[in-house]
């Protein structure tokens, strides 16, 4: 593998209590793409997601992002090298209304340190920036209009949105996406997609993505990673794997 | 932007000082102290629990440490008052970080259960000390020098004295508003509410729990302080759990993360306190006041928690002139709302 | 700075170790030559607080595992158990002022015993089908101790039977309805602190109320159990134990002699045993024999729960995860009020034999309860052996510190407290997931 992948993760081994929930799993995103990973229920696709984000530490393997080492490092200075994610159910500050949940996820705020944030005038001029761009942001996003709303009174949809913006605040170089477009209808799960393909063309955003609904999911990504009981089985692009018979099986047999 | 609720029952709580006054002057000065003694040691559980999400059961441990380092900085050294608040706090502030660095990186249970017992080793610590020495055991430290002592007059000086003491309870608020209404308080309240989440984006929770955690037992010192220069005497025994449950109470009937409703639950509770004293010289109930106090102490959180856990005095969004920007550009910029589909989507 | 956790404890005990060995070189032989003739005593004194601190600190386990907090309420809940026994046992007597009472109280029990009873018939409520019969049960008890003088069995069953109630109504009262709420860890925990300090109020309340209207003191009493004194000697290589109390009531004394000759009893010469026998390698109490008893019926009992009948199975299934629990037909409610009922009758009983050792008051419980929850943590909160194990480990700590204390200075015994709370915060910092090891991080 060579430098033009952002992400990659080697060998990575993780179990819970003698059961094995990724294993030896070797992947990569290339810089600048959207990669999906699928795979049925309970196949390890979280649980990778969470050794990449630093909430799990791989028994063994390591991962790569950018050319450092993040093997195990806690997710607070993965996100500052660049990598954000999301959550499957979306993780909402409940007690904050949306605009402060977008506006938090900001980096460098100084007036977020115990001694500045007393002087206004020190953070003031920053936290302007930060409130135009969260603005933009959401109005992007297209969830502007409920800003003052308290975060846990919005629709499951709405969070993933507003879990998104959060994401977008720091000018990530690369995203997390777990399943972004999950209850969510056809329609907008299309729009969200033209906008994360918006996102990969204008920003250059690389993008390794969770997603169940193949259908959507296959119209815009370049490449796929298919994992089947903590391994990864097959991948390549959406038509590649969506001929290749191991993966067909592995979808009816689920079903 | 001035708390309407807040404001009207502020008014209500000065009234009753203020009748308070009317009838007798030392014994309305005595709960001038106690109101601002009590309002800093509530807002500052109000950092760490209303902010932060820290549970703080051991705050009394805290108030003893600051109280005991003035104490006998004061009585054995003979430093003066203004070193030994100082010092009081710092020593608190170690404490707290000696028992945050190990603790605040456990799940909340395990936090409540050791700083109980932390606030209890403290207590029992003290009542162990040699009565011969100028910590006094169970007999209580004496001996703290007065501070003040330039005015001659006694009634003065307790003027002065709680004067003081409501000036740092301004300072505490003013502190405490600063913090809560900056991007400071958003990030603690974004730890609060889910500290993964928090910590996906990128913020250093551990560091800002840990420094939550010490600066609000800096000002559980200067608490402890404060009454130690107000009683010139410290007794072990008045450091019980009872006190953080108080303060606990406070917070929880004023309204987490909202300072101005903490400071009105305050005022709440020791006016209760002080009504159920008088009460007694008067009404003669078939149970003992004190005790019947306590009981209600209890049934007041439960109750709260069920049937209003947001407390009086609601929790507000976080002031910063953010808010403005949104105000100006918000008309303005929606407009895919008009193009008829809307951001509405079905679950 | 990033340690493993294992380097870290590695490095820890090391300290530990060094320091211990440091400690032991500066108290110097005068120290250890008291403490070193006394280690029967602190091994066989570690037995019976163990028992004590097992019996609370597992119904916290238990409750934690099925309600996911840590439940401050659960020392006075033991206090309660404590006082409804020792109420029974020192009152329940026909004539007298506070006497009669005991007649209108047990009355009271079982009408509305018999009223909640028939009251479950009609409702089916899984609550009242516990309370109704556990309320005239208790008010049966009562009646029954008034009419023939009360034993230690009766106090027992109705400080178990208290306590359980208390338990179980906290549940059905606070809690539950909280979480039904969504309540945080945070607020359930701070409600287990308000339901514990109206128990302990409303006690203390209680005790004001009989010394204001019955004249009799209930706090600071002696439970009125008379324990039997056992020493034992190793006589030319034969273990003997006789029951000294009775040396005041007769000539002889009854003893076992336990040798390479087999078992044997006999009787000795009381005053012989006083003048002519060495000092006692051991001396213990009734309370050693009937504690370990209980330690051992309640594992033999929770592992029989567990591991061979449908109710335990259902109890892990609804630990694990209760929502799959109820997807599978299992009644969770029931199951998690069994768990309330049985952490409070253990706590009952923990209550019981803590007043019974040391005093009757009402912050009792709330003295225990510290303790306690040093055992459950250091036991990995939620695990069973490891609540088990933390509890005799604390307990030594606490004995072994003791003794080393005793013999530097009497006096500094009274940071006796400091023992427990220490090995706690050691715990937090060495390894704070405790001795099960449970996963700690949020996810």
């Amino acid at each position: 593998m060579s430098e033009d992948y952002i992400l990659k993760v080697e060998h990575v081994r993780k179990t819970f209590g003698g059961i094995v929930a990724l294993d030896d799993v070797v992947m990569g995103v290339r810089r600048g793409t959207m990669t999906a990973l699928i795979g049925p229920n309970g196949s390890g696709k979280t649980t990778l997601f969470n050794v990449i984000a630093g909430v799990y530490k791989p028994d063994r393997g390591k991962v790569y992002f950018d050319g450092h080492d993040i093997t195990g490092m806690p997710p607070e200075k993965i996100y500052h090298l660049g990598l954000v994610r999301t959550f499957q159910i979306p993780r909402m500050f409940k007690g904050m209304t949306v605009y402060e949940n977008v506006l938090t996820a900001a980096r460098n705020n100084p007036g977020e340190s115990y001694a500045k944030s007393l002087i206004r005038s020190i953070w003031k001029r920053a936290e302007l920036g930060i409130a135009n761009k969260a603005v933009d942001t959401m109005k992007l996003l297209k969830i502007l209009h409920i800003a003052k709303n308290l975060s846990s009174a919005i629709s499951g949809g709405q969070m993933k949105l507003v879990e998104l913006a959060r994401g977008l605040m720091s000018d990530p170089k690369m995203l997390l996406l777990d399943e972004p477009a999950a209850g969510v209808n056809p329609t907008l799960a299309h729009e969200i997609f033209k906008f994360l393909r918006h996102l990969r063309d204008e920003r250059g955003m690389s993008m390794l993505i969770i997603e169940h609904r193949l259908d959507i999911l296959f119209d815009y990504v370049d490449y796929v990673y298919v994992m089947h009981r903590g391994r990864i089985v097959a991948e390549g692009t959406p038509e590649e794997v969506s001929e290749n018979p191991v993966v067909v099986e592995i979808y009816l047999g689920e079903a | 932007m001035v708390d309407k609720t807040g404001l009207i029952l502020g008014i209500i709580v000065a009234g009753i000082i203020a009748a308070f006054a009317a009838v007798n002057v030392s014994y309305t000065l005595d709960l001038i102290f106690f109101l601002a003694f009590y309002a800093i040691a509530a807002l500052s559980l109000n950092l760490e629990y209303g902010y932060a999400g820290l549970s703080n059961f051991g705050k009394v441990g805290f108030i003893a440490v600051g109280a005991y380092t003035a104490g006998v900085l004061s009585a054995a050294y003979g430093v003066p008052f203004p070193l030994c608040l100082i010092a009081a706090a710092i020593a608190a502030a170690a404490v707290g970080a000696f028992i945050a660095i190990p603790t605040v990186k456990l799940r909340e249970d395990y936090l409540g259960m050791s700083t109980i017992i932390i606030g209890e080793m403290i207590r029992i610590l003290l009542r162990n000390t040699p009565t011969n020495s100028v910590w006094g055991g169970v007999f209580g430290l004496r001996g703290i020098k007065p501070p003040f002592d330039f005015i001659t007059n006694t009634f003065e000086r307790t003027i002065a004295y709680v004067g003081l003491s409501v000036v740092l309870f301004f300072f505490t608020y003013i502190l405490l508003e600063r913090w809560g209404n900056s991007p400071l308080g958003r990030v603690l309240k974004s730890i609060r509410d889910d500290e993964l989440a928090s910590k996906s984006i990128g913020k250093f929770t551990y560091r800002y729990k840990l420094l939550a955690l010490t600066l609000g037992s800096a000002l559980a010192g200067l608490a402890g302080a404060l009454y130690a220069f107000y009683f010139l005497y410290l007794n072990p025994d008045t450091f019980l759990p009872l006190v953080t449950f108080l303060i606990w109470v406070m917070v929880i009937i004023g309204g987490m993360a909202n300072n101005a409703g903490v400071v009105l639950g305050t005022a709440i509770v020791i006016l209760i306190n002080r009504l159920t004293q008088i009460a007694k010289d008067y009404i003669h109930l078939p149970l003992e006041p004190n005790y019947f106090q306590a009981m209600l102490v209890g049934l007041l959180i439960i109750l709260f928690l069920m049937f209003r856990p947001q407390g009086l005095v609601p929790e507000k969004p976080v002031r910063t002139p953010a808010w403005r920007v949104l105000e100006e550009r918000a008309p303005k910029e929606i407009d895919y709302l008009k193009e008829g589909e809307g951001g509405e989507e079905n679950e | 700075m990033h340690l493993s956790s294992r380097a870290k404890l590695l490095i820890g005990l090391a300290i530990v170790v060094v320091l211990a060995a440091y400690v032991y070189q500066a108290l110097g032989p005068s120290v250890w030559s008291k403490v070193t003739p006394q280690i029967p005593q602190i091994f066989i004194d570690t037995l019976l607080l163990g028992n004590l601190y097992f019996l609370i600190a597992v119904g916290i386990t238990m409750t934690f595992t099925v309600a996911k907090f840590a439940n401050f309420a659960h020392g006075d809940v033991a206090t309660v158990g404590a006082y409804a026994a020792y109420l029974l046992y020192n009152f329940a007597v026909l004539s007298g002022a506070p006497n009669g009472f005991a007649v209108q109280v047990g009355l009271v029990g079982v009408v509305s015993g018999i009223i909640l009873t028939l009251a479950y018939l009609k409702t089916k409520n899984s609550t009242l089908m516990v309370l109704g019969p556990a309320l005239l049960v208790m008010g049966a008890v009562v009646l029954f101790a008034c009419y023939t003088g009360a034993n230690l069995w009766e106090a027992t069953i109705e400080a178990m039977l208290a306590s359980a109630v208390v338990s179980l109504l906290s549940h059905v009262l606070v809690y539950k309805p909280l979480s039904n709420r969504g309540a945080s860890l945070v607020q359930l925990m701070v409600a287990s602190i308000g339901v514990a300090l109206f128990i302990r109020y409303a006690l203390y309340e209680m005790t004001w109320y009989s010394r204001q209207y019955f004249k009799q003191e209930i706090t600071y009493q002696n439970f009125g159990v008379q324990l039997s004194n056992f020493q034992a000697w190793i006589i030319n290589g034969t273990l003997v134990i006789a029951n000294t109390t009775a040396s005041f009531a007769s000539e002889y004394i009854p003893a076992i002699k336990i040798g390479a000759g087999g078992i044997a009893f006999t009787k000795l010469n009381a005053l012989d045993v006083m003048f002519k026998f060495p000092q006692p390698v051991l001396s213990f109490t009734d309370l050693y024999i009937w504690s370990t008893l209980t330690v051992l019926a309640v594992i033999i009992g929770m592992t029989l729960l567990f591991k061979k009948t449908k109710i335990g199975k259902a109890w892990r299934a609804v630990a694990n995860n209760p929502v799959l629990a109820a997807a599978c037909g299992i009644d969770v409610d029931s199951v998690v009020n069994l768990a309330w009922l049985v952490a409070g009758a253990l706590a009952g009983i923990g209550g019981l034999f803590w007043a019974i050792q040391t005093q009757i008051y009402p912050e009792l419980g709330w003295m225990i309860l510290l303790n306690a929850f040093a055992v459950a943590v250091l036991g990995g909160l939620g695990s069973f052996w490891g609540t088990f194990a933390a509890s005799y480990i604390l307990a030594f700590a606490e004995q072994f510190g003791v003794s080393v204390l005793a013999a530097i200075n009497p006096q500094y015994t009274g940071y006796r407290f400091m023992i427990p709370f220490s090995v706690f915060l050691l715990v937090l910092y060495l390894k704070p997931e405790g001795l099960a090891g449970i996963k700690t991080r949020k996810a």
